[in-house]
C-alpha cells in the first residue's frame, strides 16, 4: 500500500469549467499589489481573489498572478499549495470544513466526520458531482469553546451535532437561507474569498457580539457585580482641543 | 485592591448591541488611550507600558515595553508593526471572539503600539477561516479611518498611520514570527534563520516588530487607566489580565477573563465543573506541548509556565478538560496528527518524524501496534527533540512523550486494542448519537 | 569594520586548536581541523540555511558554565573560545547525527539498486557510515509520487528521493539567476516542482551534480553505468575560452558523463549545459578513423603512408604564396603550435590563420598587442566597480564569466554596462544598464563611454567587435588613456593559444612579428631553421580570394565550418578550387571538397594545454586512449616528414618544450604598427540593419549528438523595436523573413521594449528554415519582409 499523491479516483469530479478572469478582475488584482509596499506581498489576498472568482486556483489564475507580479508560476504554485485553503481543484458552491482536532474530535467531530461522508458520498478533498458541496478536514478552527465545530464557507457553524449537520446540508441542498450565530447568511464560498481577498461586503453587522459561550465570563462577571474600573473613563483631553474627531 | 475573581477589560463590551462598531466602542471609553498616549512622548508612553508590567501574549514573554525599546535600540527606527490574530495555535480560541466582539481594541492599541515604537505601517494578518472576524476587523479599520484616528494625519497630528488587513490561507506555522513575515511578504509561509531578527531585519529587511493580539488590545486600557491601575492585577511575574478560554467535557465552555495568575480549578468552577454524571480524567493548560495534567494540578495557577518565570507556554491560557471517557492515546494520535498536518516541512526532525509518529501512533488506536511501539515512539522523540529548524517539533515531543508518560499503560494496550473498544467514541460525544444516549447541555445551535 | 572584527578566530574542535577567519562556518572550521561533519544541505558554494539538521555539533562557549548545546554547524559563525565537540568525540553528538539520518531515511524510497547516484552518493554514503550497522525502524507507509517527471530535455525529477535540501533552489537564486525548481505543498508531502514551460537556462545541469540524493538525474546519463564502471580525469573543457576544469567518467573506453571540476580560481564547481552535455560530437557514426583520399571524385580509404605520399605530393613543388594553411580556434596550444611551425618551416608561408569567423585586420592588430599583454582574470571581475560588455554576451558567450559577474553584482555591487541591441535575458540578470546601440554604430557609442569608465574598470570586449570597425582602435587608445582593463574573450577554447602559438598571417609565436627582422632571426635559431618566409602573409578572407583567382593553390585545413564565415559562398569556392588537406575529427562540408583527409584525435583522446581567456593555461589530459587516431602533432609531423622536412618533434610533449623554449617578445606598443580603421560593413540593399550572435546552443557541430542538450535552446525568434515592428507592420509572433544575399531565415516575430530602433535580431547558426545560409554581418542592412508558413 502507498500513499499516493497523485489525483483519487472516488467520486466523479463535476467538469472544470473555463476560467472567468477577465480584465475587471486583473484591475482588482492590480489594486490588491497596491494596499502593500512590494507587490509580491499581496500573492495571498491576490490568490483569494482568484477563488472568488474561479472558485478555485485554476491555472490561469496561477499564470495571471506570475504575470502581474513578475515572478515564476512555480513560485505562486509554491504559495498556493501551501496554504490549505487554497484549493487546486474547484470547490464546491459551499465548502465545509469539519474541525479535526483532539478537541472537536472527541466531543464528536469523528461522528460528524463519518456522517458527512456518508450523506454526501465524498471524502477529504472531493467535491460532489454536482458541485454543490466539497469536503475538507481542517485543523483546530479556533472556536474550542463551541465544539464540536464545522466550517461552510469559513463561518463557523458552532455546537454541531449529527442531526445538526444533517439539518444544514439539507438546508443548503435545498436552496435555503442559514444563517451561523456568529456570522452572516452564508453567501457561498466564491463570495466568503472575495472578503478575505480584501474587498468587503455589507455583512460585518450581522450575527452575534462573541457568540454564548464567548461571553461566559462577561456574564458571570456581570451576575457578580465584578468589575475593573477604578473610576468612570473620561477623555482627558477635549476631542476639540485636537480638532480631530467628526 | 485586591482584584475581583474575573476581570472584564478586554470583554468588557462583549455581548453589548453592535459591540464591535465604532460608536458602541467609544461609550465604553474607547479610543481615550491613543488621545493619551499622543499627550505623551513616545518614551514616556514605554514607560507607562513598563509600569503596567505587560508582557507579550505569546511564548517568549518578553516585557512588551523591553522589546519596543530594543527595536527602537537598533537605531534605523522601526518601519513595520505586525499584529499576529492569526490564532492558529490549536486549542487556542480567544482572538476570534475578542475580534468579533471587539475589533477596535486592536485598532486602538494597534495606534498606541505604532506611535510608541514610530511606526507608519500597521498589518494586522487575521487568519483566512475566521471570516466574520476578518469582516468585522474591516469596517472597523473603515470606520477608524473616517473618524481620522488612521490616515495621512491620524488624529490631527503629523503623524500618519496606515493599517492594511491582511486574511491568511491557513497555516499554523504562521505563528512563528518568521514564518509569519514569510507569509506577509507573498511566500510559503515556512519559518527563516534567526538571526536577522525581525526587530532589525524584519518585513522587507526593515526593522518590524510582530505583536500578539491579545497585547496590543491590552494597550488601549494600559494607556488611559495607567500602567500603574494595571499592575494591581495579576502576580508579580504575570501582570495584568488574560483571557481564559475553557473548553472540553466542562457543563459551561467559554471564554473567561481573569487576573493572570488564576488557578485552575477556579476557572473550572466558572465554567460548571466536568459535565454531570463524569469525573474529570486529564487536561491541558498551554497548547500542546505541556504535559497532560490530572486532578492533582488544579490549583497551578495559569498561564501554565509563569510561575516562576516569566516565560509561559504559548497557549498558556486555554484550558481543554477531558472526563473519564476520553482516550489519551485517541487524543494524542490526533494532536499529532494536526501537528504533521501542520509542519510545513522545512526540515528533515518534523517533516520526517511528525510522518512517522503519525503512523505509529495511529496503528495503536487503531490496535494494530506493534510490541515495543511505545519504546520506539519515546526513542524517535529523543531523537527530534531539540534538533529541528524552530520550535514546532519540540511541541509535538513534549505532547507525546507527556501524554506516554502519564498514561503509558493505555498506549501499550495499542498493541492489541483499539482504543475505541475501551472508549467508545460515542461515549465522548456532547451531542446524542443515537436517541438512547443522554444529551450533554452544549448552548445553542450554531445557525438558523 | 572595526579591526577586531576582521581578526582570525581561534576555537577548539575535538580538542585541536583551529584558527579561522572571522565569519567562517564552524562546519567549514571542521574541515579545516580534518574532521567531516556530515551534512546535506549545506554546500560551501551556498548560503547555508541548516534545514537537513544533519550537521549537529555540540557548542559551548568556553566557560564551562553552560551546558554544551546541540547546534547546527552549518549555520553557527565561530567565536573566540568556541569549543565544539563533533561526533568523533561526543557520543551524543554521534547519536543525533543517527537520529537525523533515520528520520532523513523514513520517505526516502530504496532505490538506490537502480538509482544513478549509488555509488557517489551522500545519503548512501552518510547512511553507511552513521548507522553503524543498525537498520531504520521504520515499518509505515512511505508517501510516494508518479516517477520519474521531465523538468527539462536534459534533467528528471524522481520526488520521492528529495530529501529537501534546497540546494536546487538556493543555486538558482544565489547563482544561476534561473528559477527553475520550486516546493510545492507542505510537511512531508513537499516536493519539488519545475517552473512549466521554461527552458530551464543554461546551468541547470549543475542542479544534477549538487542533488546529494538521486532525486534530479541527466537525461543523458540515466541507467548508463554505475560509478564502479568509470574511469574519471580531469581536464578542460573545449566549449568555450573560459577554461572551465571538468572531470570526464569513462566506461569501457566511451566518454559517457561530464562533471564540473572543483577549481576555485575557474569554475569553482559550476559547468554550463554545453560543456556538460555537448561531448557527443566524437561519438557519432560520421567519426573519421582512418585516412581517405580523393580517387576519382570520391574519398577512399587508404592506408597511412598512402595518404600521407598523396598529401606530400599535391604540396610538393608550391611557393610559399601558394600555399595557405587555417587550423580552426579549437586547438590545444601543442597543436596550433604545430600548425605555425608547419607553414613557416615546412611551407615556407605566412597564410596562416586560425580565425574561422568574421575577423578584420584592425583585430589583428589589436591581438599583436593582447598577446603579451597585462591578462585580466577572473579575481580582476569580482574586484571592478564596472564592467563593460563590448560586443560580447556574457551568457551565451562565456558562462562561467556571467556566473562570477552575477557574484560579483550580487555580493560587491558591481555595476555592468551592456553596449548592444537591446538588453540580453542574461544581461538582465546581472542588472545591466543598457547602452543602446545599433550594430556598426559602436564608434560613435564609444566616444560616450570613455567619460564613464576608470581605473576600477573592466572592459570585455568580444570577438564580434572585428566587425565593428573602430572598436579595436578605441581599446587601444582608452586603455592608454584611462587604465581601464581591457579582456578579449573569444568563443572558442583554441584561440588564445592559436594567437601564442602565431597562427596569424603577421604574427609569429611568443608574440614576435613576422616584419620583426631580429624576431624572425631568433625563431630560425631556436628552430634550427634554414630560412623562414619575411613577407606577412593572408589572412582568411584574403587566402579565398586568392584562391579564386588561381593565385592559392593548396589550403591545409583543422578544424572549419565554412558557416561560421560572414562570406561562406567564397570559402567553398576557394576549397573547391585548390587541393585541401583537411585534418579533421568527424566527416565534415569540409571532406565534401577535400583531396586527402587525416583523421586527428578529439579533445578527449589526447593530452595538451588550452590557453584560457585569462591567459591561464589548463591541461587537457586524454580519457579515452585510442591507438586509430593521433593529435594533429602527430599528423603535422608524419606530413613534414614525408616532404623531406623535420617539424622538429613529434609528440604532443615535445611540442610544448619547443614552444616553452622560445620565449616571449614583447613590444612597446607605440613601436606596434598602428591600428587602422577600415570599415567592415559593406553597402548592400536592404531595410533593416542586421544583428545577431551566438547563443550557446544553436546549430554548432560541437553539439552533435547531445539532442536532449539541443532541446533546452532558447527558442528562436527574431527580435526587433515596437516602432520596427509597427513600420514593417509586424505583431508580436507574426512570421517573419530576412533576406541577404540568396539566403533566407525565417522565424517569429518578438517585440522587445528596450531595443533600439531599425535593428532586427536573430541568432547565428540557427537556421529555422533555410535557402542557403544567412551570413550576413552584423551592421550590415538586410531584407525583412512577411514570411509565408511554408
Amino acid at each position: 500500500m502507498t500513499i499516493s499523491d497523485t489525483a483519487r479516483g472516488g467520486a466523479a469530479m463535476p467538469p472544470i469549467a473555463a476560467s472567468q478572469i477577465d480584465e475587471h478582475s486583473i484591475a482588482e488584482l492590480r489594486e490588491l499589489m497596491s494596499r502593500y509596499p512590494e507587490a509580491r506581498s499581496a500573492l495571498i489576498p491576490m490568490l483569494h481573489l482568484v477563488h472568488s472568482v474561479d472558485g478555485y486556483v485554476s491555472d490561469t489564475g496561477v499564470q495571471v498572478c506570475a504575470e502581474l507580479l513578475g515572478i515564476t508560476s512555480a513560485e505562486v504554485l509554491e504559495v498556493a499549495t501551501f496554504y490549505t485553503m487554497f484549493k487546486r481543484r474547484p470547490a464546491g458552491k459551499h465548502h465545509i470544513a469539519v474541525c479535526r482536532s483532539a478537541l472537536c474530535a472527541v466531543l464528536g467531530g469523528d461522528i460528524i466526520w463519518d456522517e458527512i461522508q456518508k450523506k454526501l458520498a465524498i471524502a477529504d478533498g472531493e467535491t460532489t458531482p454536482n458541485g454543490m458541496f466539497s469536503l475538507e478536514g481542517m485543523q483546530c478552527a479556533a472556536a474550542c469553546d463551541f465544539a464540536p465545530v464545522v466550517s461552510v464557507d469559513w463561518e463557523f457553524m458552532d455546537n454541531m451535532s449529527v442531526q445538526q449537520v444533517t439539518m444544514l446540508l439539507d438546508m443548503l441542498d435545498a436552496g435555503q437561507q442559514v444563517y451561523p450565530t456568529r456570522g452572516a447568511m452564508l453567501t457561498g464560498f466564491r463570495a466568503a474569498h472575495r472578503v478575505l481577498a480584501g474587498f468587503p461586503d455589507e455583512f460585518a453587522d450581522a450575527g452575534a457580539s462573541a457568540g454564548e459561550a464567548s461571553m461566559r465570563g462577561v456574564r458571570t462577571a456581570a451576575i457578580n457585580g465584578w468589575t475593573t474600573s477604578a473610576a468612570p473613563l473620561q477623555p482627558s483631553v477635549g476631542s476639540q482641543q485636537l480638532g480631530v474627531l467628526r | 485592591m485586591n482584584a475581583t475573581p474575573l476581570t472584564p477589560i478586554l470583554s468588557a463590551s462583549w455581548g453589548a448591541p453592535y459591540s464591535w462598531r465604532l460608536e458602541t466602542y467609544r461609550g465604553f471609553g474607547g479610543y481615550t488611550g491613543v488621545l493619551r498616549a499622543l499627550q505623551l512622548t513616545p518614551d514616556q508612553l514605554i514607560g507607562v507600558v513598563q509600569t503596567s508590567g505587560l508582557r507579550d501574549r505569546d511564548g517568549a514573554r518578553f516585557l512588551t515595553s523591553d522589546k519596543w525599546s530594543a527595536a527602537l535600540d537598533s537605531g534605523t527606527g522601526v518601519k513595520y508593526l505586525v499584529i499576529d490574530c492569526a490564532e492558529s495555535e490549536p486549542n487556542a480560541c480567544k482572538d476570534v471572539p475578542l475580534l468579533l466582539a471587539s475589533p477596535h481594541l486592536v485598532i486602538e492599541g494597534a495606534i498606541i503600539a505604532a506611535y510608541a515604537i514610530g511606526a507608519h505601517q500597521v498589518f494586522i494578518c487575521i487568519r483566512g477561516e475566521a471570516l466574520h472576524a476578518v469582516r468585522r476587523v474591516q469596517q472597523g479599520v473603515a470606520e477608524a479611518y473616517r473618524a481620522g484616528y488612521l490616515g495621512e494625519r491620524a488624529l490631527g497630528v503629523n503623524y500618519r498611520i496606515d493599517i492594511t488587513v491582511h486574511a491568511g490561507a491557513g497555516s499554523y506555522i504562521r505563528g512563528e514570527e518568521t514564518a509569519l513575515l514569510n507569509s506577509l511578504l507573498g511566500r510559503a509561509g515556512r519559518p527563516s534563520s534567526q538571526p536577522p531578527y525581525p526587530v532589525s531585519s524584519g518585513l522587507y529587511g526593515e526593522p518590524t516588530v510582530v505583536s500578539n493580539c491579545e497585547t496590543i488590545a491590552a494597550l488601549p486600557a494600559i494607556v488611559s487607566q495607567g500602567g500603574e491601575w494595571y499592575a494591581q492585577f495579576g502576580t508579580a511575574n504575570s501582570r495584568g489580565t488574560t483571557v481564559y478560554s475553557v473548553s472540553g467535557h466542562v457543563q459551561f465552555p467559554g471564554q473567561f477573563e481573569a487576573p493572570c495568575g488564576t488557578t485552575v480549578r477556579a476557572l473550572l468552577e466558572f465554567a460548571g465543573g466536568i459535565r454531570e454524571g463524569h469525573k474529570l480524567k486529564f487536561f491541558t493548560a498551554g497548547g500542546l506541548s505541556t504535559p497532560l495534567f490530572t486532578e492533582e494540578q488544579l490549583d497551578m495557577p495559569l498561564p501554565y509556565g509563569s510561575a516562576t518565570t516569566a516565560k509561559a507556554v504559548p497557549g498558556g491560557n486555554a484550558l481543554q478538560f477531558f472526563d473519564e471517557t476520553t482516550s489519551v492515546l485517541r487524543v494524542t494520535r490526533r494532536w499529532m496528527e494536526c501537528y504533521a498536518a501542520e509542519s510545513c516541512g522545512k526540515c528533515s526532525p518534523c517533516r520526517e518524524g511528525s510522518w512517522w509518529l503519525s503512523q505509529l501512533l495511529s496503528g495503536l488506536a487503531e490496535g494494530r501496534g506493534q510490541e515495543g511501539d511505545v519504546e520506539r515512539i519515546l526513542d524517535i522523540c529523543d531523537g527530534i527533540s531539540g534538533r529541528a529548524f524552530c520550535p514546532l517539533a519540540d511541541g509535538f515531543v513534549g505532547c507525546v512523550t507527556g501524554a506516554i508518560r502519564q498514561f503509558r499503560s493505555e498506549f501499550e494496550v495499542g498493541y492489541r486494542r483499539a482504543a475505541n473498544e475501551l472508549f467508545p467514541e460515542e461515549q465522548s460525544a456532547v451531542f446524542a448519537w443515537n436517541e438512547s444516549v443522554p444529551t450533554a447541555k452544549s448552548g445553542n445551535g450554531g445557525f438558523r | 569594520m572595526s579591526a577586531a572584527s576582521t581578526a582570525p578566530v581561534t576555537l577548539t574542535i575535538d580538542g585541536n586548536s583551529v584558527t579561522v577567519p572571522p565569519g567562517t562556518t564552524v562546519i567549514r572550521a571542521a574541515e579545516q581541523a580534518g574532521v567531516f561533519i556530515p551534512r546535506f544541505c549545506d554546500h560551501p558554494l551556498l548560503e547555508p540555511v541548516g534545514v537537513c539538521r544533519q550537521c549537529m555539533v555540540e557548542v559551548s562557549d568556553g566557560t564551562d558554565t553552560k551546558p554544551l548545546q546541540l547546534q547546527p554547524s552549518c549555520t553557527l559563525q565561530v567565536a573566540e573560545g568556541m569549543r565544539v565537540a563533533t561526533q568523533i568525540t561526543s557520543q551524543r553528538v554521534a547519536a543525533a547525527q543517527a537520529a537525523v539520518l533515520e528520520l532523513l531515511l523514513v520517505n526516502h524510497p530504496l532505490d538506490c539498486p537502480e538509482c544513478d547516484k549509488g555509488g557517489e552518493c551522500p545519503l548512501q554514503n552518510q547512511a553507511m557510515q552513521l548507522s553503524r550497522g543498525q537498520q531504520s525502524r521504520f515499518a509505515g507507509v512511505k508517501r510516494t509520487f508518479e516517477k520519474p517527471i521531465s523538468v527539462t530535455p536534459t534533467i528528471l525529477l524522481d520526488r520521492e528521493r528529495c530529501i529537501l535540501c534546497e540546494r536546487c533552489t538556493r543555486f538558482a537564486a544565489e547563482i544561476s539567476g534561473d528559477t527553475l525548481f520550486a516546493f510545492s505543498g507542505r510537511g512531508a508531502r513537499t516536493h519539488l516542482i519545475a517552473n512549466p514551460a521554461a527552458g530551464g537556462g543554461y546551468f541547470t545541469g549543475n542542479t544534477v551534480q549538487l542533488c546529494p540524493v538521486g532525486a534530479l538525474t541527466s537525461t543523458d546519463y540515466r541507467f548508463h553505468a554505475r560509478t564502479f564502471e568509470l574511469v574519471s580525469t580531469e581536464s578542460t573543457c573545449d566549449g568555450c575560452a573560459a577554461g572551465c576544469q571538468i572531470r570526464n567518467d569513462v566506461k569501457n573506453g566511451t566518454l559517457l558523463r561530464r562533471l564540473a571540476g572543483n577549481d576555485s580560481t575557474h569554475n569553482a564547481g559550476w559547468l554550463c549545459d554545453r560543456g556538460r552535455y555537448g561531448f557527443h560530437s566524437a561519438q557519432g557514426a560520421d567519426r573519421l578513423r582512418t585516412p581517405l583520399l580523393r580517387q576519382n571524385g570520391e574519398l577512399v580509404a587508404v592506408s597511412w603512408p598512402t595518404a600521407l605520399d598523396a598529401a606530400a605530393k599535391g604540396l610538393r613543388g608550391l611557393a610559399g604564396s601558394q600555399v595557405a594553411v587555417i587550423p580552426g580556434g579549437r586547438l590545444t596550444l601543442e597543436n596550433a603550435y604545430a600548425y605555425s611551425r608547419f607553414a613557416r618551416m615546412v611551407l615556407q608561408t605566412n597564410n596562416i590563420d586560425y580565425r574561422t569567423r568574421a575577423s578584420s585586420d584592425e583585430e589583428a592588430r589589436f591581438l599583436m598587442r593582447k598577446v603579451t599583454a597585462q591578462p585580466v582574470g577572473y579575481g580582476d571581475l569580482e574586484q571592478a566597480r564596472k564592467v563593460v560588455l563590448l560586443c560580447f554576451e556574457p551568457e551565451e558567450e562565456s558562462p562561467m564569466v556571467f556566473l562570477r559577474l552575477r557574484r560579483a553584482v550580487r555580493h560587491h555591487g558591481l555595476q555592468v554596462v551592456a553596449v548592444a541591441p537591446f538588453l540580453s535575458a542574461g544581461n538582465r540578470k546581472l542588472a545591466a544598464q543598457l547602452l543602446a546601440c545599433s550594430p556598426g554604430n559602436e564608434a560613435q557609442m564609444l566616444a560616450m563611454l570613455s567619460g564613464m569608465i576608470g581605473k576600477d574598470t573592466v572592459v570585455l570586449v568580444g570577438e564580434r567587435a572585428a566587425s565593428a570597425a573602430g572598436t579595436y582602435k578605441w581599446l587601444a587608445d582608452t586603455v592608454a588613456a584611462t587604465g581601464a582593463k581591457v579582456a578579449w574573450l573569444p568563443r572558442r577554447p583554441g584561440e588564445l593559444a592559436a594567437l601564442a602559438a602565431g597562427c596569424l598571417p603577421s604574427l609569429l609565436p611568443g608574440g614576435r612579428l613576422v616584419a620583426d627582422t631580429a624576431a624572425r632571426t631568433n625563431l630560425l635559431t631556436a628552430w634550427d631553421a634554414t630560412s623562414l618566409p619575411t613577407q606577412p602573409g593572408y589572412s582568411l578572407n584574403d587566402i579565398a580570394v586568392a584562391a579564386a583567382t588561381g593565385e592559392m593553390r593548396a589550403i591545409i585545413t583543422g578544424a572549419l565550418d565554412p558557416r561560421d564565415l560572414p562570406n561562406s559562398e567564397l570559402v567553398n569556392s576557394a576549397l573547391d578550387a585548390t587541393f585541401v588537406v583537411s585534418l579533421e575529427v568527424r566527416r565534415s562540408a569540409v571532406t565534401e571538397y577535400a583531396d586527402v583527409v587525416f583523421p586527428v584525435a578529439a579533445i578527449e583522446e589526447q593530452s595538451g594545454n588550452f590557453i584560457d581567456w585569462t591567459y591561464a593555461r589548463r591541461p587537457v589530459v586524454a580519457a579515452v586512449q585510442r591507438n586509430d587516431v593521433m593529435p594533429d602533432v602527430r599528423v603535422l609531423a608524419a606530413l613534414a616528414e614525408a616532404l623531406g622536412a623535420d617539424l622538429g618533434f613529434q609528440t604532443t610533449a615535445a611540442a610544448l618544450e619547443s614552444y616553452d623554449s622560445l620565449g616571449y617578445w614583447r613590444y612597446d606598443p607605440a613601436t606596434l604598427p598602428a591600428i587602422e580603421v577600415v570599415p567592415t560593413i559593406s553597402q548592400v540593399p536592404g531595410n533593416v540593419i542586421f544583428a545577431t550572435w551566438r547563443q550557446l546552443l544553436d546549430d554548432a557541430r560541437l553539439l552533435d549528438g547531445a539532442a536532449a542538450l539541443r532541446a533546452t535552446a532558447a527558442p528562436l525568434t527574431a527580435k526587433m523595436s515596437p516602432v520596427t515592428a509597427a513600420t514593417h507592420g509586424f505583431s508580436d509572433g507574426a512570421i517573419a523573413q530576412l533576406g541577404a544575399g540568396g539566403a533566407r531565415w525565417r522565424g517569429v516575430v518578438q517585440i522587445v521594449p528596450d531595443m533600439v530602433d531599425g535593428v532586427v535580431w536573430v541568432p547565428a547558426l540557427s537556421e529555422v528554415t533555410t535557402h542557403g545560409h544567412l551570413s550576413a554581418l552584423p551592421g550590415e542592412r538586410v531584407i525583412l519582409a512577411e514570411g509565408d508558413m511554408r
